[in-house]
């Protein structure tokens, strides 16, 4: 049951293979889940929907939340796991190529742990990553679970 | 840049202004009320040194003139009327009959008592006699004639004594040394003329006196004197009108008679300052007008009377008898003769002063009818100069003004629908550049990402070449990216809000080399940054530009043997210029026009990395804080900018 997974939240599909990529570069080899939009990423977490039954209790050991998201975006996201007695205190990461102060001021007050701007240069981005995952899972402890 | 002033400036005005107007009214009045007094001296007291002497002047010649007439006039009554009384006295001396009577009177008296005294009785006893009766029933006549006459007495030379009157109480009373008795004693022909107070009354009388002589005797041929007559007249009763009806002299005017001692002759019709009345007979005049007439001199003058007033007067001598005058002033009180005349004066100025005032305030009230919209529009567009879009000027009158202020108006409201359309751009763009910013980036990483996927993954398959096929694309991709990220902030630089403040342009200049040093400790660079400049403007963007021209100075610097940079401050038409210099790679004059078009460079991306977009950020910031910014550089030896701020 010590399983870290890790949940990312991204639409599109080549920063999904690269995001996949970086990790597995940098020997990060926790079974991550993929969200495509904000529902996904609800259902996962309430596990409702198409993750009925989930074992609510498994928290992702991070989220990686990019912001624009279709369906529900990734701020309404954001909102809504805060707002959950279950999901409010789970390390959520944005990471997202927008550098808006609007995004950050509002990804903050939200209740983001961290805000990463993900960078075009492939060597930076996976740099990024394997200290993103160095510190969430290695480093960081993770909140208790809520039964 | 420089700070904006909300006092007014521009077409509002000033609000100094209004004082100043009132200043233009104060002098404005002044110099009219100048004006009116010069005219009103002038017409009242004439020009001196010439022969235009006034309404002063004039009223002064034309009293002086009537009050001569005046004179004249009473003089000539004067002499005519004393004339008569002294005709009147002549006749009855000269009559043969009274001499008779007389005579036979005197002879009868001798007879009786011939050494002169009597008793009351024989006085009594005397009015019985034909003789005396005579002489009295003449005198009736002579009183029932001219009923000036009080008393008619005759005295006996040679005693003294009266023996004949009209008032029978005066029987032998002894009037030697009475003036009228000598005087017609000693001149025998001649009629004395006196004025004496009633011993009794104390009123002056007038007495004309002269000697009654007796036919010539034979043996020697001299007329015997018998009597002296003498003839009173009540001066206050009869005098005294003759010289004061017939004319009007006005409430201080005033006919004065004194003798050849300027003693006055009859009651004057002022007290003396201190409330004593002057006696006639008893007080002397010491006034020049009097004096003068006592002399006999004549004359008009301006003087002080025996009041000490001020007055016009004109004086005449009186031709009384050989060697004998008295004299005349006929006056009115200057106070008195000028006082309409002042009064022309003060209502002329109280007019003048109140026309003057009505103009000023009329003048007031329509300047501010001009100057009230006129104050409003400029209000109205201070308003809007701090930015408030929804004011509107006051459109009041229909005149020019009025036009003046509808268009003003209509200017507001499409300037309102300007600025709500520019704004709504600006939003627009606003979301424009996130998307852009977003949008773009996303396929960049996937460019970039599998590129290098390829190349690591792949290293074996892929040959020399096409690893650096695969090194260039990505270098593409990462240039790509900074170039979206330099036009985002461009773009956010055009709206941004600037914030001015002072902000320390020494201090972020070494702020921004220390960076440029820390990022890269193995380069020596000398900087050179004076000390203490302050600028104010948008602290946030100044830093922008300034870290944009240091990283230039220290890009193109970069292959120079001793590299230098320096900041600093001078002077350029009376301007403070700011600069920053290098003795870099410079570039060509030639192509200085380029030097800040976006994305124009003027060195190759082999000599130099750069998306050519930091100068036009940087002329941008410039530009939005008010200034201006060029450049002097020259190939090897380096460049030098410098702005304004």
């Amino acid at each position: 049951m010590n399983k870290k997974i890790i949940l990312l939240v991204e639409d599109n599909p080549d920063d999904v293979t690269l995001t996949l990529r970086a990790l597995k570069k940098n020997n990060i080899l926790n079974e991550v889940v993929i969200a495509r939009d904000g529902v996904e990423a609800l259902d996962y977490l309430f596990g409702t929907g198409m993750y009925e039954g989930r074992d609510t209790s498994v928290m992702p050991v991070v989220t990686l939340l990019d912001l624009k998201l279709p369906r529900i975006d990734g701020l309404e996201v954001l909102k809504r796991v805060r707002e959950n007695e279950r999901t409010k205190l789970i390390p959520i990461v944005i990471l997202t190529s927008s550098k808006e102060e609007n995004d950050l001021i509002n990804g903050y007050s939200l209740g983001a742990n961290s805000y990463i701007r993900k960078p075009v240069d492939f060597n930076q981005f996976s740099e990024a990553i394997r200290e993103l995952g160095l510190y969430w899972i290695v480093l960081n402890e993770s909140p208790p679970v809520v039964k | 840049m420089r700070r904006r002033e909300t006092s007014g400036s521009g077409i509002g005005f000033n609000p100094r202004g209004l004082s100043l107007r009132s200043k233009l009214v104060v002098e404005f009045g002044a110099v009219i009320v100048g004006i009116m007094a010069l005219v009103i001296a002038v017409s009242t007291f004439g020009v001196p040194f010439t022969e235009y002497i006034g309404s002063l002047g004039y009223e002064k010649s034309v009293v002086l003139n009537t009050l001569g007439l005046i004179a004249d006039l009473k003089k000539e009554r004067f002499e005519l009327w004393l004339g008569e009384r002294k005709d009147d006295v002549t006749l009855f001396s000269e009559s043969i009959n009274i001499a008779t009577s007389l005579n036979d009177l005197l002879a009868l008296i001798q007879r009786v008592s011939p050494d002169g005294k009597s008793p009351d009785q024989f006085w009594t006893q005397l009015t019985r006699e034909p003789s005396y009766e005579l002489l009295v029933q003449r005198f009736s006549q002579i009183i029932a004639a001219y009923k000036a006459y009080q008393k008619i007495q005759i005295a006996d030379p040679s005693t003294g004594l009266i023996v004949a009157s009209s008032d029978e109480k005066s029987l032998g009373l002894n009037v030697s040394g009475n003036p009228s008795f000598d005087k017609a004693l000693k001149s025998t022909r001649e009629v004395a003329v006196d004025i004496q107070l009633d011993p009794t009354t104390a009123h002056p009388y007038l007495i004309v006196s002269r000697a009654i002589l007796g036919p010539a005797l034979k043996d020697t041929a001299t007329e015997p004197l018998l009597g002296i007559a003498m003839f009173h007249i009540d001066a206050d009763a009869y005098l005294k009108p003759l010289l004061h009806t017939g004319i009007t002299l006005g409430p201080t005017g005033d006919i004065v008679m004194v003798d050849q001692d300027s003693t006055i002759l009859m009651s004057l019709k002022f007290p003396l300052p201190d409330g004593t009345i002057p006696k006639p007979l008893e007080y002397r005049i010491q006034a020049l007008p009097a004096m003068m007439a006592a002399r006999g001199q004549e004359g008009v003058t301006i003087a002080d009377d025996y009041r000490g007033v001020r007055v016009l007067s004109a004086y005449r001598g009186l031709n009384i008898g050989p060697n004998q005058n008295w004299g005349l002033v006929v006056k009115r009180d200057e106070a008195e003769v000028f006082a309409p005349l002042w009064q022309g004066v003060l209502y002329t100025c109280l007019v003048g002063f109140s026309a003057l005032l009505i103009a000023i305030l009329l003048v007031v009230l329509v300047a501010n009818r001009i100057s009230g919209p006129i104050q409003d529009l400029s209000r109205t567009a201070r308003e809007v100069e701090a930015g408030n879009l929804e004011v509107r000027a006051q459109v009041k009158a229909s005149d020019e003004i009025g036009a003046l202020a509808g268009t003003f108006n209509s200017m507001l409201e499409s300037l309102k629908e300007r600025s709500s359309e520019i704004e709504r751009t600006n939003k627009e763009l606003e979301a424009f550049s996130y998307s852009v910013s977003h949008d773009l980036r996303a396929p960049l990483r996937s460019i970039d990402g599998f590129s290098q996927a390829l190349l690591e993954d792949y290293y074996d398959k892929v040959d020399e070449t096409g690893r650096d096929y695969l090194k260039r694309v990505r270098a593409s991709t990462q240039h790509m990216g900074r170039l979206i990220d330099d036009l985002l902030k461009l773009s956010r630089l055009t709206k941004a809000e600037m914030r001015p403040e002072p902000v320390p342009l020494s201090d972020i200049v070494t702020k921004i080399i220390d960076s440029l040093k820390k990022n890269e400790p193995d380069r020596s660079v000398e900087c050179v940054v004076e000390e203490g400049i302050t600028v104010y403007g948008d602290s946030y963007l100044i830093e922008i530009a300034m870290e944009n021209l240091l990283n230039n100075a220290w890009k193109f610097t970069g292959k120079t043997p001793r590299p230098k940079i320096q900041f600093g401050m001078t002077q350029k038409e009376g301007l403070d210029v700011y600069y920053i210099k290098d003795n870099g790679a410079g570039f060509d004059m030639t192509y200085s026009d380029k030097l800040f078009g976006a994305f124009q460079r003027l060195h190759s991306s082999e000599e130099f990395s750069g998306t050519g977009i930091g100068l036009v950020t940087v002329q941008r910031i410039i530009h939005r804080h008010g200034g201006r910014i060029w450049a002097e550089a020259e190939p090897n030896k380096g460049a030098t900018f410098f702005f304004t701020i």
